[in-house]
């Protein structure tokens, strides 16, 4: 599937972003993706950590 | 004069006892940067006739009996990431190459009403976007322990610069550990003060809600009266807040017994073996000081958690440059940027929500102890040769740039090739006073911090 492609994700989500960039930068973007998704670095992590920490309004 | 063994402290002494003048300590720091800069690379712009003139002035006003404070007469630098009158700003940048600011940083006219001497610029990581200060446009900054080795960043120069004794004590910027990296990297002290402590205006922004200003100098004291030079509530910047009375000297000195030292034994888990075994000693230290020190849980940051807060409003103060002019950018830097614009807004919504949590679970821990230790980066410096290093130095560092809480990162011990190692105390807000208590305890307690790098 063409989402799944991490180059064409990169340019899609720079094109979202209003952006127009060079494919060097597309391939750099990508790359920085695909890096930080193995070192489990990005705000991806983020969600599941909020799925363990629910309803944190009422807790104050 | 050995000025890379004095500390500010001692040096006002002896410009009170008139024993030496500070344009006879401007005169040796300037002899250090013209012997050592050829292999630091700490500068991007010296200022030296500027310098000497200050440092006159100061003598002439200490002739007269007019003592603006510790920090008169004491030969300091600038990150280059601060506004200064009618000299080069870069900010490390290709973008800002020719900038010429007609104002200052607030920092910057602080330390002038303080009557501290400014030698000049000092070289960071492009934007302060990065830990290695492997500047791609005015060349790395070598760490003065290891030439071959970063300094860290972003805040590198101001590193290199006060640990080899070019200067007494520096600005740095601290938003994912800037200040805390070099200083450790480096072997020396760096203190991000709370939050809206120290006004940012006239400071080119990395992320606005995460942006500290701090020192880097060779002693805690050092850095605590650096600190009290600064620090002013100022309407300029919108983070800044008001505070009637602030002493970071007060309670040095102090004995620390009795005081609950939690350590966040999960960040140790990611860190080099000499890197644990040097924060061990130093718990060790702070132990037969009299401290209280037990572990503790922090549950977000034991899962580790991570936050693109940084990424996302760096992306947006750059989002302009970005489209007009990609090319004076960095590829690293300008690739960091790029991703930041691709993140979506619900998840910097969640990293929100996420910051709030974690902000609460540490304060909650802080009412059962008083301060948090922890190493500050998960290993020594890397060579230079080695590359990009993003993520190695600041995972550590990164998460308390969120809480808005002071950190303070001192001297340890030394690891493979004799670099330095840094460990880390957190205090409660406003706390610094008592965070450099501690700090200093330890310091006064181990021959760390009187190490000199072999340049």
């Amino acid at each position: 599937m063409a989402e799944q492609d991490p180059l064409d994700q990169a340019r899609r989500a720079l094109e979202r972003a209003g952006v127009n960039v060079a494919g060097d930068d597309v391939a750099r973007v990508a790359g920085l993706m695909a890096a930080l998704r193995a070192a489990n670095v990005p705000a991806l992590a983020s969600e599941p950590a909020l799925v363990l920490v629910p309803g944190e309004w009422g807790k104050r | 004069m050995e000025t890379a063994s004095l500390s500010v402290a001692e040096a006002g002494r002896l410009l009170r006892r008139r024993e030496t003048t500070s344009e006879a300590l401007t005169e040796a720091c300037l002899a250090r940067v013209a012997e050592l800069e050829p292999k630091l690379n700490a500068f991007i712009t010296l200022t030296a006739d500027r310098a000497l003139a200050s440092a006159k002035q100061a003598d002439g006003e200490l002739a007269r009996g007019h003592d603006r404070g510790p920090l008169h007469g004491i030969p300091v630098g600038i990150k280059d990431l601060c506004a200064t009158k009618g000299i080069r700003t870069t900010a490390g940048s290709k973008v800002l190459e020719d900038w010429v600011p007609d104002f200052d940083a607030a920092i910057v006219t602080k330390l002038r009403e303080a009557g501290a001497v400014s030698l000049g610029k000092l070289n960071l990581h492009e934007f302060a976007y990065g830990t290695s200060s492997a500047n791609h446009w005015y060349g790395p900054v070598h760490n003065p322990w290891n030439l071959d080795c970063h300094p860290g960043g972003s805040s590198g120069g101001s590193g290199a610069a006060v640990a080899s004794g070019e200067c007494f004590a520096a600005v740095g910027s601290d938003t994912g550990g800037s200040i805390r990296i070099p200083a450790a990297l480096c072997g020396v002290v760096g203190l991000m003060p709370t939050y809206g402590l120290v006004s940012r205006a006239g400071v080119t922004p990395l992320a606005w809600s995460l942006d500290h200003l701090g020192p880097l100098a060779r002693t805690v004291e050092d850095a605590a009266l650096f600190l009290n030079a600064v620090v002013g509530h100022d309407p300029a910047d919108p983070g800044s807040v008001r505070r009637d009375a602030f002493d970071a000297t007060a309670e040095l000195g102090r004995d620390i017994r009795g005081v609950r030292v939690g350590v966040a034994r999960s960040q140790f888990a990611r860190c080099e073996p000499e890197v644990v075994a040097a924060v061990d000693a130093a718990l060790d230290v702070l132990r037969r000081l009299g401290a209280d020190v037990k572990e503790i849980g922090l549950p977000l940051l034991d899962a580790g958690l991570r936050l693109n807060t940084l990424s996302v409003e760096a992306s947006a103060y750059h989002a302009q440059w970005l489209r007009e002019c990609p090319e004076k950018y960095s590829d690293e830097v300008r690739t960091l940027l790029l991703w930041g614009l691709t993140i979506p807004g619900y998840q910097y919504v969640n990293d929100l929500r996420l910051r709030r949590q974690f902000t609460d679970e540490v304060r909650a821990a802080m009412e059962t102890v008083d301060v948090i230790a922890m190493p500050t980066c998960e290993r020594v410096a890397c060579e230079i040769a080695a590359g990009d290093v993003s993520y190695r130095y600041s995972v550590l560092t990164g998460p308390w740039d969120h809480t808005g809480q002071p950190v303070i990162s001192v001297p340890c011990g030394f690891g493979s090739g004799g670099l330095p190692v840094g460990f880390s105390l957190a205090g409660r807000p406003f706390e610094e006073a008592f965070l450099c208590r501690v700090a200093q305890a330890h310091e006064q307690a181990t021959p760390w911090h009187t190490h000199r790098p072999p340049v």
